[in-house]
């Protein structure tokens, strides 16, 4: 079906439309959710509530091109995620708790990483620093974007963003990863 | 370098996004029916909410506005103390009454006037009237006020003789005859008390004999 089709039926409330984008995209989502919420059960309520809202503000919604669907999705889910962070407080650590390491040049040496243990070492960031890595990396957000969305300073975006990156590469280099072990 | 850590992640993250953890309990059924049944509830029109709203406001207003008989529904001691409040007024009528009929503006007046005298005199003043002796003490107008009725003139002179009651027997004649009643008034007198500047008002006195 295509998606100007079946944004008439979304429309029109069609239930077997419905479903099919639940099915679509029900798990990209909810691994969304457990970016931002890393607790599972708190992802759940906060992916019914996004699909909620999906399918009643579909009518909003105007066929710009294929594609126009998931990004429209996805943002009703960021913003059902971002809205749960900021009830629980947006909280930072401390920045002298990182330590500053070699910045990895080279990511051809981690292809051969599994990726649920990337997604899981993203997961392991502090919330904040997660959030903002989040917003910035995964989907895309500017820092004035950014700030504006978890009511920071764009400085302290940047400053979450920079240590987030440095903490990763740090748990990435404790894997001790052979160089290009995945390619020889 | 950060271009390349970030563009590391997402595309690691972007190939798995479509598969679940092993260890995630999530169950996409379940949740697909909870949002079933909140997408199907039936929607409550306006009125659901309009009309109580609506009903709440018409009875404030018609508490405020109807003048209902609000004692019934006040508590009975509320209501003692109402009652108490209600008799107040009542007295404050009535002892104005009583001072309308003494004629105050009245005997001010005359009291103003009288003020200016410096000198008084006493008259005697003798009143004609036959039907005096008929009339009850009680229903006798106010000497004060009393105008019509008074005639000044001087006291006739009366050559009286005083006799022994043996000597009009012995004589044979018809004892004089005496006024049934003789009523004297005194009037009332104004003295103004030099030493104190202040006067004295003596009460009228009626005599009779």
């Amino acid at each position: 079906m295509l998606e100007a089709q079946l944004i008439t039926e979304l429309k029109k409330q069609n239930p077997f439309v419905q479903k099919r984008v639940y099915d679509t995209f029900v798990k990209r989502m909810f691994r969304l959710c457990v970016r931002y919420v890393r607790v599972e059960e708190d992802a759940q309520e906060l992916l019914m509530n996004g699909f909620l809202k999906f399918f009643r503000s579909i009518e909003k919604i105007e066929y710009r091109g294929e594609n126009s669907v998931e990004p429209y999705l996805k943002k009703i889910m960021v913003n059902e995620c971002l809205m749960a962070i900021r009830q629980k407080q947006f909280s930072t650590i401390s920045i002298d708790e990182i330590v500053d390491n070699e910045p990895i040049k080279d990511f051809s040496t981690y292809e051969n990483i599994d990726e649920e243990e990337i997604y899981a070492l993203i997961l392991k960031l502090p919330d904040g620093y997660r959030t903002v890595f989040n917003l910035f990396a995964i989907e895309g957000f500017s820092h004035p974007e950014i700030a504006e969305k978890l009511k920071i300073s764009e400085n302290t975006s940047k400053t979450q963003l920079h240590k987030a990156r440095q903490i990763l590469q740090a748990e990435l280099q404790k894997r001790g990863y052979d160089y290009g072990a995945k390619y020889r | 370098m950060e271009q390349n850590i970030d563009d590391f992640f997402k595309r690691k993250i972007e190939n798995i996004q479509d598969t679940l953890p092993e260890t995630s309990t999530f169950d996409e059924a379940a949740l697909w029916g909870n949002i079933q049944q909140d997408l199907h509830q039936p929607k409550r029109s306006i009125w659901y909410w309009l009309v109580p709203v609506a009903a709440c406001l018409v009875a404030a207003v018609s508490w405020w506005v109807l003048p209902l008989d609000r004692k019934g529904l006040v508590s009975s001691p509320v209501a003692i103390i109402h009652e108490k409040k209600v008799e107040k007024p009542m007295v404050i009528k009535e002892t104005i009454k009583l001072k309308k009929d003494k004629k105050i503006p009245i005997l001010k007046k005359k009291k103003a006037a009288i003020s200016e005298r410096l000198d008084f005199q006493i008259a005697s003043i003798s009143v004609k009237n036959s039907d005096f002796s008929n009339k009850n003490i009680n229903n006798l107008p106010d000497s004060l006020n009393f105008q019509s009725k008074i005639v000044f003139e001087k006291k006739p002179k009366v050559n009286l003789k005083t006799v022994h009651i043996n000597e009009i027997s012995k004589q044979g004649d018809m004892p004089f005859q005496q006024p049934r009643f003789k009523v004297q008034f005194a009037g009332k007198l104004f003295e103004k008390n030099e030493n104190n500047s202040k006067e004295t008002i003596q009460t009228p006195s009626i005599r009779i004999q």
